[in-house]
């Protein structure tokens, strides 16, 4: 089996077995980044040097000791660029902050590196992380391995699915983890809220961005989750990731199907739906219906929270401590020139909206009324997992946007209408293609109770042995 | 929501943005399409539901009193970022106050 | 016409923590700027704050000193405005649901005691520092004051008078020493106070246009700024006009308020919780312990005084004006058992040494204990209290004890008779012209013939003694 074909725990095992180094395997991605990633456009920056070094020292560990303490040795690593990383830029997508190197390493990067993860590169991203396409980005759009035409969503999900590196470490509020890993015909998990630490990644939505993770195969998740969850004491919102809750696979599960309340699907993700139903059925799990109420004012509320966030988070950015700044001479015009000329026209559309859903007249109206909607669509979760294992959602609302397609940003905001009440939920999600159809991947999201993602890994890897899905990428 | 012209020059100024004419006219445009797609929630009964303001946090998480100084080379890090940093102060244009 | 001055005081008091509030870095002064910085307190991407529980723990023992409601169950939020001091953009503070409410201090005043209401005590971070370059061509930050944590004390608009407002900062700056929340030195910047103000006719009960003072940096200067805006506010109304509402600042070399801006800081900060912080949740318990573990503050304490030691009303304001010097009497009066005699040498002397010296009085080595023994020493006739004063102040340049001075130095009183009167008789021996003077009536003649009895001995002797033995020989 190729190394790139090869799972976390596979490449694992052919290190220790001698098969290759570490240092050879990063040096087969460095290769396919050089000759790819020109026309993908996955990752903003790459240092073929460090990366190279980084994979030495793995392989010297592994040589001088024991090699299962690296339980990630050969793993190659695309951490999207709004998550700092020592020695690289951290870009956020944005002309902002174009030459900012990293003073610290993220928590979720740190414990990658010493389980002997290597990161080879820092992954594209809408600016400031705000949004699910990458259009936004300074750094161009990333294009879909399996369609060079349309959009991947994400930079560190083109980058698993072209091969370039094996696992992505991004950052999922609306659902860019969840919509770009079935774009682009791999798997994306957003863990439980609290689960995995997000100190050193620069957030725009503090209250309902995760940290998510990106791989060809669902199993890699459990590895990820072992090594990487867990309470950060730098991390105040994390918690103590109870790791192994018991599944026993005679159980009889049932999965929760949402009565439908989303007319305008694409029919094709219909049948992404229709697929997933049967595979369950086939494996044995009941099926049951269950009613979200307030689904689709999830979307609604979400924005409203996300803008206002963005409004506060994206003010740090003035040019004083880090970044880009303008000295015209006087304190006014280096505030409105340095954050002018910097952030693009989404991030100034959701700062100036944040300020104006915040402002006094609009505040109790728009912003409180988000919070308590929060909270329905939040109950309705809950209510319907009562009486079920997990649910299974729509992800994508269609296909990827296509690279020159310009579409309203509405539009865009749209597109997060199966993500994002999940990601007010708090509960994990494991997206994967299911179906293809016109040679692009047709998926779903499974969404488990809080702290579930072992068992969400055991029925996606029961789906992903018999779904039809087969694509490869293009490149 | 919608925003006139006075009220996005005013918005403009608290967020501390430059926006040409083209990127005002569609800002205002923006807020009224918002206006429009956010009805619905403002129409939502919303009475006796409590906010929900995170989905994490057991209780209280919070750190001992413990100083810690960061390292020299951390700073430096941390300064060099800047290059407005100059003889240990950050610099910026004069402030009158 | 008589206006009715309605005041109400807005304090920031810095908490005594090792820490900052939302970071590790510590809490303390330093002379180079920028050292006390970390990547949180300067807002780089990616930070979070973590919230220092002592300081909670502070911000409660300020609200129950205060009388407040606490609030079992509050949040932090974000006050968004730009300032180059302020790194995230925005200010973690208590806007929704302060930690303490409805509170209480009792002042007293001339015509008696006085309660002021406290609407609330929040806690909130602090903002870096602006420095401005003299030739004014730029401004610089920094930011070890960024993250320092800070409760802010609103009062009631209860405060009638100049003084009223004087009193009031003396009393919360008292209590938040004795509470060990903060030393609450203006000069410093750890306590820092704006103040509202507006008139009304007697009898009124309509607010009259509010006025906001700040720029003052000592409480004479809260007093002045008042009585400044007293009379010029009245002024305006007895002409007719109305008070424009404005903030003004004080200006303490013109010994004016001067406009900063029309209409007062009404800035909308579209306040909102932060998403990054957990609530803060107190539980009964702790609430408890903290009450029981409050200090006696310094209004029981010189009651306690006055009562228990009969000491004098002046005297017991001037010990507990300083919770140190308070203890210090205190322990003193575990071993020694007049207050009255230890209360003048602790206000004189060791006071005026401890100032001259600039020191703390926690720092000074003459400790509790070296007092009881100096004061046992003259009590006890070992040595004169003029010599005590000497021994005072040898022990606080050398640190050893007013034993051992008086030991090596050989400081001890002369009592004895026979030696005295030898000396006597030889004084009165060599001026005849002041004995002649005193026996004709000049009584002031024998101060001097003390004197150089006293010169005589180098100061050691009894002068009880040494008076009636003069007098007897002089009257022979």
């Amino acid at each position: 089996m190729k190394s790139e074909d090869m799972s976390i725990e596979e490449t694992v095992k052919a290190i220790s077995n001698n098969e290759f180094t570490t240092e050879e395997v990063l040096e087969r991605k460095l290769s396919r980044i050089k000759s790819i990633d020109e026309q993908v456009n996955a990752l903003v920056s790459c240092n073929p040097e460090k990366v190279l070094q980084n994979a030495k020292e793995v392989d010297t560990k592994i040589n001088s000791g024991d090699s299962s303490a690296l339980p990630l040795a050969g793993i190659s690593i695309a951490c999207k660029d709004n998550i700092c990383v020592e020695g690289y830029s951290t870009t956020c997508g944005s002309k902002a902050l174009e030459n900012t190197p990293s003073p610290y390493t993220a928590t979720v990067v740190e414990k990658t590196i010493q389980n002997g993860g290597v990161v080879i590169g820092k992954s594209n991203l809408d600016e400031f992380g705000l949004g699910s396409t990458t259009l936004t980005s300074e750094y161009g759009c990333t294009c879909n391995p399996l369609a060079l035409d349309r959009v991947a969503g994400d930079g560190s999900a083109a980058a698993v699915a072209s091969g370039q590196a094996m696992i992505g470490i991004a950052t999922d509020a609306g659902g860019a983890v969840r919509q770009s890993a079935t774009y682009c015909g791999v798997a994306g998990l957003r863990p439980t809220a609290g689960a995995v630490s997000r100190y050193g990644v620069a957030l725009s939505t503090s209250s309902v961005s995760q940290v998510g993770f990106i791989s060809k195969y669902v199993n890699d998740f459990n590895i990820l989750m072992e090594l990487l969850a867990g309470f950060d004491p730098c991390d105040s919102s994390t918690v103590d990731f109870p790791g192994v809750l018991p599944f026993d696979k005679k159980e009889k599960l049932v999965a929760g199907i949402p009565e439908k309340t989303w007319e305008d699907m694409d029919k094709d993700q219909e049948i992404a739906l229709q697929s997933t139903r049967d595979l369950l059925n086939t494996i044995g799990i009941e099926l049951s219906s269950v009613n979200l109420p307030n689904f689709k004012a999830g979307l609604k509320a979400y924005y409203i929270l996300a803008l206002a966030e963005a409004y506060s988070n994206l003010s740090r950015f003035d040019g004083i401590r880090f970044g880009y700044h303008y000295d015209g001479g006087n304190l006014e015009d280096w505030y409105l020139k340095t954050r002018g000329k910097t952030f693009g026209e989404e991030a100034k559309r959701r700062v100036v909206m944040g300020a104006n859903i915040l402002k006094e007249g609009n505040f109790y109206d728009y912003y409180q009324k988000a919070l308590q909607v929060w909270t329905l669509v939040k109950n309705d979760f809950y209510r319907a997992l009562k009486n079920c294992d997990f649910l299974v959602l729509p992800v994508n609302r269609d296909l990827p946007t296509q690279v020159s397609e310009n579409i309203n940003f509405l539009e865009h905001y749209k597109r997060d209408e199966y993500c994002a009440p999940v990601s007010l939920a708090g509960l994990p999600s494991i997206s994967m293609p299911i179906v293809e159809k016109d040679n692009l991947p047709r998926g779903v999201q499974l969404v488990g109770k809080p702290f579930q993602e072992k068992l969400l890994v055991s029925i996606a890897t029961e789906l992903e042995a018999r779904r039809s899905y087969s694509l490869k990428s293009l490149v | 929501m919608k925003l006139n012209q006075d009220e996005l020059d005013m918005l403009l100024q608290t967020v501390k943005i430059e926006a040409n004419e083209e990127e005002a006219t569609k800002l205002q445009n923006d807020s009224i399409k918002l206006e429009d797609w956010f009805a619905s929630i403002e129409e939502m009964n919303t009475e006796e539901v409590a906010p929900t303001f995170y989905n994490y946090y057991g209780g209280n998480v919070q750190r001992e009193d413990n100083p810690r100084v960061a390292s020299e080379e951390k700073k430096k890090k941390l300064f060099n970022i800047a290059e407005n940093f100059k003889e240990g102060f950050y610099r910026v244009p004069p402030i009158i106050e | 016409m008589n206006y009715q001055v309605v005041i109400g005081m807005e304090v920031h008091v810095e908490l005594h923590t090792e820490s900052k509030l939302f970071c590790s870095c510590p809490n303390s002064f330093s002379s180079q700027p920028n050292t006390n910085v970390c990547e949180v307190c300067l807002g780089f991407p990616g930070t979070m704050p973590l919230l220092n529980s002592y300081a909670v723990k502070q911000a409660l023992k300020a609200c129950l000193a205060l009388n407040c409601e606490v609030a079992m169950h509050s949040r932090f939020d974000r006050k968004n405005y730009f300032y180059p001091d302020i790194p995230k953009g925005y200010q973690i503070s208590q806007y929704y649901i302060p930690l303490g409410s409805n509170g209480v201090m009792e002042i007293e005043t001339e015509s008696g005691q006085k309660r002021v209401g406290i609407t609330r005590v929040h806690m909130e971070e602090d903002a870096g520092k602006l420095v401005h370059a003299p030739a004014g061509d730029y401004s610089m930050v920094d930011y070890n004051r960024a993250g320092v944590p800070l409760i802010e004390i609103v009062s009631e608009p209860d405060i009638r008078s100049s003084e009223e407002a004087r009193l009031y900062l003396e009393n919360l700056k008292s209590m938040m020493q004795y509470a060990g929340v903060s030393d609450c030195k203006m000069e410093e910047g750890s306590l820092r106070c704006d103040s509202n103000i507006s008139l009304r006719p007697m009898g009124s009960t309509a607010y009259g246009s509010k006025v906001e003072l700040k720029n003052m940096n000592s409480f004479r200067a809260v007093e002045k700024a008042l009585e400044f805006e007293i009379d010029r506010q009245s002024k305006i109304l007895d002409k007719g006009e109305e008070v424009i509402p404005q903030t003004r600042r004080w200006d303490e070399t013109k010994e004016e308020t001067i406009l900063m801006r029309d209409k007062l800081e009404a800035h909308d900060y579209r306040c909102f919780v932060d998403p990054e912080l957990a609530p803060v949740d107190l539980n009964i318990s702790l609430i408890e312990e903290t009450k029981s573990n409050m200090p006696e503050f310094a209004g029981e304490k010189i009651k306690r005084y006055v009562n228990e030691y009969g000491l004098p009303q002046y005297d017991a304001g001037v010990i507990t004006a300083d919770p140190d010097l308070a203890n210090y009497f205190e322990e003193c009066l575990q071993k020694y058992p007049h207050p009255k005699n230890l209360s003048n040498w602790l206000m004189g002397d060791f006071l005026s040494l401890v100032n001259a010296e600039g020191s703390d009085i926690k720092d000074v080595t003459f400790k509790p204990n070296y007092m009881v023994e100096l004061l046992k020493l003259i009590d006890n006739g070992d040595i004169s209290g003029k010599i005590g004063k000497e021994v005072l102040e040898k022990s606080f340049q050398s640190g050893k004890s007013p034993g051992n001075i008086v030991e090596e130095e050989g400081m001890q009183q002369i009592s004895d008779e026979s030696q005295l009167e030898e000396i006597v008789d030889r004084v009165i021996e060599d001026n005849p012209s002041s004995v002649n003077d005193y026996k004709s009536g000049k009584k002031k003649a024998m101060g001097y013939l003390v004197g150089q009895i006293m010169k005589a001995t180098s100061g050691k002797a009894n002068p009880q003694l040494v008076n009636e033995l003069l007098q007897k020989k002089l009257d022979e």
